[in-house]
């Protein structure tokens, strides 16, 4: 309980009047944030409240049984995933929904979910939240007419902060936080994560969707400049790479450990993706280790030229280090650094000016205020000007779209790199590579962008997003992938037609990057992930989405074959993600379903298509229609559904 | 983007179409004629014209341009290249530019100067950049022509477009006098210029007031239609009383019997107390006798007046007028911010939020409902017409909405021609875009409930332009005395009846039928097949409330102990700042909130009641209207259209799958019931070459060169330049 005392902001003493006042005081004290303040008026004002109504009124208690009778399966069951088990319940716990009022009803607490059910509200009120989302919890006391009354908000980082109330004096409700803290760290608490618990079992096998020697020759890969090397078969040269690395064939093992020796991290130059036509090559690596001594390392120089000539179409080669000039040279002196132009022919070194990771979580932090939970109309506009937000995403897509560019248009080969080559690398490779490969653009291929460029990669995903860890406050988390998904969405709604996949597709992606529920996200590393057995012992996110395509399907596909898509980086064209960041309010329940309209005269030509195809049959013509029949009704998935339903 | 109908014999209309393909232009040109005038319209004369003019092609970096002839006519300023058509889409030919401008500049030695009436200098000007009223830019430099020539045509353009003239010089009298008659009257539209067309409207709503014929010679009043609606139990003498002011005029009435009035408010209370008696009869008479209960809604109280629009609004367009790259990218750091500054898109949440209250006691509380402003004519017609098109889904068909334009606004005797300046009068007080605004609060509608709506958002960017294109008389007049009494003594032959000047709605005499598809929404729900969606499919579940499903927004039971208690909780802990957390139920907002819940619970119906969606992020920009010219907003290959193609193209391929089954004679009749309207849409397939602006600007060369912000950099890091570029550009303003 050590824990939980330190998180608790005060015991209050005294009685009456006298406890809003110490309620005030000694939250000033310990909470700079206003929003405590509030917070803690709200949960007397949700408890004095319970008390001038007194005992429950008895028309709910004649509902309630009233229900009672007629069930089979009671209301208030909790629906579980196989493998789940539920760890402690609590009744007559007050949700205090933002939206609605508070609502009183039974908590529940499973290895993977809170999950809040009243029956109060016709249909019951259900609450659900992944244990995984949840960043940190915060209680606090109060005494108010002579009870003790206490308050809970669950911090999430899907942008939303729940709050109960509840009392001091029941066991059960003590029992149930203290369940709770411990459920939602289980790595802090020696428990394992949900994802190795969870058993359902999909027709669809997500771990075979990424291939890496597969994906490779699909680019064209190995040809003559360049090579599938093994030499990281034991992550010897690099721990946080892949087992297979495309690098260039005429470089020999010991100039490539010279080079490692180079670079931070050991993360050295890496093909990521090749131009079908042009041998452009877009390559990501970690800085070089230059230092205020202005370093050289003759081999580094080399590989780069060697990179630069696999390229037959230009005599260049352009580096886009994506950090800001000026924290470049910060780095510089600590011993990181960027390629000095006049050591390297050729080269021509770009910054793209992206602010770090911890600019990046205070926007997010900063975007969380301005729509959870309530929305000021007025200021609307500024308030997300005031976050950055969209001015970061702009910068990401820009520079995004100028390493598109490059490869395209100037034909020329690039390198990308920030310091450690796994946060903004990733994000501006993969960005690039979207707007280049339209086969990243299907549904499976985004989910082979994902595997290579960010899970295989060694984006820290366990320290970015923190799974199972309690400490809130470490500063290794930042939402960059997040933001990565953001500027995906962005460039959807630019290109409505141009994606396979939709909407819900990628805020299923984020659900499931926090629930801890499957696999895919887990963990730093490939290294990291084999240790661990991922592949066997836990199911990957891409079952679950392979097993019902047809829900994650963009009804507006049109195969841009072999199109480049350049997104406007304008703020003009850049939106708030309200389906993603403001989907905990009701109010701004997107509009009618567009897209219900067209899956209906998808359906039609289907029927229609089949109708004339029979025919045709009939006739025992030779001829047959091409049947693109879009509308394919397979089996839905049995199970509770894991993402929000359609 | 427009040009009208080709003069006399010559049938090809170039129209917005011709942007879609290069080749597609080929075929629908004519061979290039020496000839350097467009084809001008019946009745245009050309004023002066000047060459070789260079017209600088915004949509180059290199800022290159193209030599030509600069006209300019008593209906616009065209410039025609001496370069064949060709080698270029059709935008630099026939380019025209209706005399309705908003500004011209003028560089002299490299700074601008506005002109304005009479405040030419006689020095060489070097360059002229002309805003439009439409948001377009044009920059021609005069360096390569005679002096003269130059600072005639500059003089020209200036007088012509800029200085104030009679409503008699206006274009579309002598266009009318001069065009062949065979064109006919618009025909579906309902034009509420006759009896029969008000008693049919309240047959249809089923009302229950009187037409008022006493002012078919305008004798009752001129601020008034020929005829109009009233309640039943006002008397003659009321009638005539206060020259119609004060009158409940009868706008709608909803299937529960209540009905919408509105109505211009009589001067001050004098002490005998004659007004107040002739206003508690026109109340009286408003609630239909005690029938219902009437609730008076002054807009001038609520709403913000008509010059804070004009304002606002001409903050607001200076963000769209823009003529370089620099200065693109230079706005778009702090963009969010300073378009909520201007206050306009806040004035359009407004009226829909009104329109919301209004709707809510038709609806809910079936009130009868009084809305009042000083003249009436207005905010008014805003809130009655949004009103109606929430309530009613025949003003959401292409002619039922034309037909609610002609209701209120025309016929309502709405100033079209103070408020939109057609005669560029230096008055400060009466222009302001208030059906501009009425057409914004509509696209909000059209673009969050797009299925609803029979017609698409290019209608409306095209009836947002057409109200500045002199040749129609629908916006022209300021009431329907001042339409017929000027129409009769523009007459070449006052024994044949007044001058026949077509509507608007005859969209023929703008575009050809091509382009008129365009204003069709595909995506619209029929009301056949909008049935078979209601039986066939169940409501879809929303995908966005992972936690709070539906029951989640029922609203707590009305002794549920929030609403009750808040009071008093406020009072014991002056917690203000809960409202954040929860909405105090004596907030506007949560006023209507319950009202919106309820709506919301309802299954979907596309041709029920519709409500707009007002919190922050709802409410957007228009950016077909306003985006449309600027190239470096221009997504290639992107942008609605492309969703819009998609279900064309879909259209298409289930039609031709029809008709095969149909060829095969095994048509079923259940199916027949589903049936789409047969609309083969012309959009061209390939949307990969359309632009994001389609149907209007065309595409920067049709390569995939992306754009790359400049100043990502600056815009960052060196906010003291950026403030001092601002500083530059309100120093400009300044010299209006």
């Amino acid at each position: 309980t050590r824990s939980e005392s330190s998180r608790t902001y005060m015991g209050c003493g005294g009685t009456g009047d006298e406890s809003c006042k110490s309620v005030f005081f000694s939250l000033s004290y310990f909470s700079p944030t206003s929003s405590h303040v509030e917070w803690c008026k709200q949960l007397i004002a949700a408890t004095i409240s319970s008390q001038i109504s007194g005992c429950a009124p008895p028309e709910v208690i004649t509902r309630e049984c009233k229900v009672n009778q007629q069930r089979v399966i009671p209301l208030d069951e909790v629906p579980l995933v196989p493998g789940e088990t539920i760890k402690s319940t609590a009744k007559d716990v007050m949700y205090i929904c933002p939206f609605t009022g508070a609502v009183t009803g039974t908590l529940t607490v499973t290895d993977y979910k809170l999950f809040f059910v009243s029956l109060e509200r016709e249909p019951p009120f259900i609450l659900d939240v992944n244990l995984g989302a949840i960043s940190r919890l915060e209680t606090i006391s109060v005494q108010s007419h002579g009870e003790n009354q206490r308050g809970m908000e669950i911090v999430c980082k899907d942008m939303r902060s729940p709050r109960f109330a509840y009392k001091k004096e029941e066991q059960s409700n003590l029992e149930i936080v203290e369940t709770l803290s411990k459920q939602a760290f289980p790595l802090s608490n020696e428990l394992p994560l949900f994802a190795f618990q969870y058993k359902e079992e999909y027709p669809v096998d997500g771990w075979k969707v990424y291939d890496p020697v597969a994906e490779y020759k699909r680019q064209g890969l190995p040809n003559e400049s360049w090579t599938i090397s093994k030499i990281n078969s034991n992550y010897e040269v690099c721990d946080t790479y892949p087992a297979l690395l495309v690098i260039p064939t005429s470089i020999k093992e010991d100039e490539l450990r010279r080079v490692a020796s180079f670079r931070a991290k050991h993360r050295i130059p890496v093909l990521s993706w090749i131009h079908p036509e042009t041998q452009a090559t877009i390559v990501r690596c970690s800085q070089p280790l230059v230092g205020p001594s202005d370093r050289r390392c003759k081999e580094d120089e080399r590989y780069l030229q060697t990179i630069m000539d696999a390229n037959a179409q230009s005599h260049k080669l352009t580096i886009f280090d994506a950090r800001q000039g000026s924290v470049a040279d910060t780095n510089k002196a600590k011993d990181g650094g960027y390629e000095n132009e006049s050591f390297y022919h050729h080269v021509e070194l770009n910054f793209l000016e992206i602010p770090n990771i911890h600019v990046m979580r205070e926007s997010l932090r900063k975007l969380k205020e301005v729509v959870y939970p309530t929305i000021d109309e007025l200021r609307w506009h500024s308030a997300i000007d005031a976050t950055h937000w969209l001015e970061y995403i702009r910068l990401l897509l820009a520079g995004a779209v100028r390493v598109a560019d490059k490869v395209e248009s100037s034909k020329s080969s690039l390198v990308v790199h920030c310091s450690d080559g796994w946060d903004r690398t990733a994000q501006l490779t993969s960005l690039a590579m979207l707007m280049l490969d339209s086969y990243y653009r299907t549904l499976r291929g985004f989910q082979v962008l994902l595997e290579k460029e960010w899970i295989s990669f060694g984006h820290k995903f366990a320290s970015r997003v923190g799974h199972g860890d309690e400490n809130h406050a470490n500063s290794e988390r930042s939402p960059l992938f997040v933001q990565f998904i953001d500027c995906v969405w962005q460039m959807m709604r630019q290109f409505p037609s141009a994606f396979e996949f939709n909407e819900l597709f990628l805020i299923t992606i984020l659900d499931h990057l926090y629930s801890c529920l499957f696999g895919t996200f887990l963990y730093n590393s490939e290294q990291e992930r084999n240790e661990k057995e991922v592949q066997s012992k836990t199911v990957s996110l891409w079952s679950y989405v392979n097993s019902q395509p047809e829900d994650f399907t963009n009804p507006f596909y049109v195969d841009y074959e072999n199109q480049v898509l350049y997104p406007l980086a304008s703020l003009r064209h850049l939106e708030l993600w309200v389906g993603y960041y403001v989907r905990w309010n009701p109010r701004m329940r997107p509009q009618m379903p567009v897209h219900q309209n067209l899956k209906e005269l998808l359906f039609l030509r289907a029927e229609l298509q089949k109708k004339v195809e029979e025919l045709q049959r009939e006739a025992s013509s030779s001829r047959s229609i091409s049947s693109s029949s879009e509308h394919a009704s397979s089996p839905s998935h049995g199970g509770t559904p894991l993402h929000s339903t359609v | 983007m427009l040009s009208l109908g080709g003069g006399g014999a010559k049938s090809s209309k170039p129209s917005f179409v011709s942007y879609i393909t290069p080749e597609e232009i080929k075929s629908e040109k004519e061979p290039p004629k020496k000839e350097r005038h467009p084809n001008l319209l019946p009745g245009e004369v050309v004023f002066c014209s000047a060459d070789p003019i260079l017209k600088h092609t915004q949509d180059d970096v290199s800022q290159r341009g193209i030599f030509g002839t600069l006209l300019c006519t008593n209906f616009r300023v065209s410039f025609v290249s001496d370069e064949t058509p060709l080698e270029e889409t059709g935008s630099n030919l026939g380019d025209l530019i209706s005399l309705q401008m908003l500004f011209c500049f003028v560089v002299y030695d490299e700074k601008r100067k506005m002109i304005t009436g009479g405040m030419l200098k006689n020095k060489y000007p070097s360059k002229m950049i002309i805003h439009c009223k439409d948001l377009r830019v044009f920059q021609f430099c005069l360096t390569f022509t005679k002096e003269e020539d130059a600072r005639k045509i500059f003089h020209g353009i200036a007088h012509h477009c800029l200085e104030p003239k009679s409503l008699k010089c206006v274009f579309a009298f002598s266009y009318a006098v001069s065009r062949s008659p065979e064109m006919q009257r618009s025909q579906r539209t309902v034009m509420f210029d006759s009896k029969e067309d008000w008693a049919q409207e309240m047959k249809r709503t089923k009302g229950n007031c009187r037409i008022v014929t006493e002012n078919e010679g305008f004798k009752l009043s001129t601020r008034l239609p020929k005829y109009f609606i009233i309640p039943s139990s006002v008397t003659d003498e009321d009638l005539f009383k206060f020259q119609g002011k004060g009158l409940p005029i009868w706008c709608w009435s909803h299937h529960s019997g209540c009905a919408l009035f509105k109505a211009s408010t009589l001067p001050v209370p004098q002490e005998d107390g004659v007004i107040q008696r002739y206003m508690e009869r026109m109340l009286d008479a408003a609630a239909q006798t005690h029938l219902y209960s009437l609730k008076i809604e002054d807009l001038s109280e609520t709403l913000p007046t008509v010059q804070d629009i004009q304002q606002s609004y001409a903050k607001f367009k200076q963000f769209f007028l823009i003529d370089n790259s620099t200065d693109f990218w230079v706005s778009d750091v702090k963009w969010f911010s300073s378009v909520e500054n201007t206050g306009w898109m806040d004035i359009i949440r407004k009226c829909l939020q009104k329109a919301v209250e209004v709707v809510e006691c038709l609806e809910k509380e079936n009130t009868n409902i009084l809305i009042m402003e000083e003249e009436g004519t207005d905010l008014c017609c805003v809130i009655s017409s949004l009103v109606q098109i929430m309530l009613d889904p025949h003003y959401r068909t292409l002619t039922g909405f034309q037909g609610l334009v002609q209701k209120e606004w025309v016929a309502g005797c709405h100033a079209f021609l103070d408020r939109c300046n057609h005669l560029c009068q230096k008055d400060k007080e009466s222009p302001s875009p208030i059906f501009l605004l009425f057409l914004e609060c509509v696209w909000q509608l059209v673009q969050q409930h797009s299925p609803a709506f029979q017609f698409s958002e290019t209608y409306l960017t095209v009836l947002s332009d057409s109200v500045h294109v002199p040749v129609f008389s629908t916006f022209l007049f300021n009431s329907a005395y001042q339409r017929e009494s000027t129409l009769k003594a523009e007459s070449q032959h006052p024994q044949r009846g007044p001058l026949n000047c077509p509507a608007v709605w005859d969209w023929s005499v703008q575009f050809d039928c091509k382009a008129q598809e365009l204003f069709l929404n595909p995506l619209y729900a029929d009301k056949l097949k909008q049935d078979k969606v209601l039986r066939k499919v169940p409501r879809p579940k929303h995908q966005r409330q992972l936690s709070l499903p539906s029951s989640a927004f029922k609203t707590p039971p009305k002794k549920g102990f929030f609403k009750d208690e808040t009071e008093s909780l406020k009072k014991m802990l002056r917690v203000k700042r809960i409202s954040r957390w929860m909405a105090s139920p004596d907030s506007p907002a949560a006023n209507t909130r319950e009202f919106y819940e309820a709506w919301q619970r309802r299954p979907l119906d596309h041709h029920g009641l519709l409500l707009p969606w007002l919190d922050g992020p709802a409410v957007r920009l228009w950016m077909q209207r306003y985006l449309r010219w600027i190239p470096e907003v221009q997504i290639l290959g992107g942008g609605p259209v492309a969703v819009t193609n998609k279900m064309a193209e879909l259209l298409v391929q289930v039609q031709e799958l029809r008709k095969k089954l149909d060829l095969k004679g095994c048509w079923q009749p259940e199916a027949e019931r589903v049936q789409l309207q047969p609309r083969p849409l012309a959009l061209a397939r390939n949307s990969l070459r359309l632009s994001s602006a389609f149907p209007f600007a065309s595409s920067r060369n049709w390569t995939f060169k992306p754009v790359i912000p400049t100043s990502l950099l600056q815009s960052l890091m060196l906010t003291d330049k950026l403030a001092s570029q601002e500083d530059e550009t309100t120093e400009v303003i300044s010299l209006v």
